[in-house]
């Protein structure tokens, strides 16, 4: 069970973050897909915050929610307060080889495979939230 | 992950193995880039476990990369759990995946 499982912000690091935090997606998730893309999801997640946040370390947290079927994540670093819900950037799928930038992707992608995400600030924290109903 | 070079004769097979994530898609994208040459070029991937968004902004540099020398780069034989997140991305059509080598080698005029 990842409760709180602080790790340092490096990405040296997020390989063995992914590790723990994709042997609790498959306590509840069987489909490969479904694992695939919520790895995807926590590792985007992840990366954003060992690249842009200037946190030394963040938490993970991951609980199965029982009334709604639901997984849910928390993510948490003591970085630069930062809600990246607020902005996301507009990714046109259908966009040509030379249009398409490099960046941007990311949010795109776990806006896609979470059915909801949430941010709050607590204790000079940021914390997001991401909640996938079992498929 | 592993880069190998399958076939070098007027088509250029590259054949990768492994997960192409945030450790990964720096070294990986650096190291096909490196082994382009002006030859049409196939990027095998059954062996590619996983891509991440790191690992298609990986694909992508190379793309352009590729694109930018009058490259012509296709991939093949991506297995389910990549095709889904490339089609996610619109990145199956863009970047020219095909299901097979047979329909790579087509692709190339083969």
């Amino acid at each position: 069970m990842l409760h709180n499982k602080e790790f340092p912000a490096r990405r040296e690091i997020l390989p063995q973050a992914l590790t723990e935090i994709t042997a609790e997606i498959k306590k509840y998730f069987t489909d490969d897909k479904w694992i695939n893309r919520l790895k995807v999801a926590a590792e985007e997640i992840l990366v954003n915050i060992v690249d842009y946040s200037g946190s030394e370390k963040f938490y993970v947290s991951c609980d199965f929610l029982e009334d709604e079927q639901t997984l849910r994540f928390e993510f948490v670093d003591e970085g630069e307060l930062y809600n990246p819900l607020e902005e996301v950037p507009e990714v046109d799928i259908d966009e040509e080889l030379d249009e398409r930038q490099i960046g941007g992707l990311g949010i795109f992608l776990y806006e896609t495979i979470m059915d909801k995400l949430e941010y709050h600030c607590d204790d000079g924290k940021n914390h997001l939230l991401a909640y996938k109903k079992l498929v | 992950m592993t880069v190998t070079v399958e076939r070098n004769d007027n088509i250029k097979i590259i054949a990768l193995d492994g997960q192409i994530d945030v450790a990964t898609s720096d070294q990986t994208c650096a190291d096909i880039v490196k082994l382009l040459e002006k030859k049409p070029t196939i990027i095998k991937m059954p062996k590619v476990t996983y891509v991440s968004s790191s690992g298609l902004r990986a694909l992508l540099m190379i793309a352009k990369t590729a694109k930018s020398q009058g490259i012509k780069v296709t991939y093949a034989e991506a297995v389910p759990e990549v095709v889904d997140v490339l089609q996610m991305t619109g990145f199956i059509k863009m970047l020219h995946c095909v299901p097979t080598m047979a329909d790579a080698l087509k692709e190339l005029g083969e």
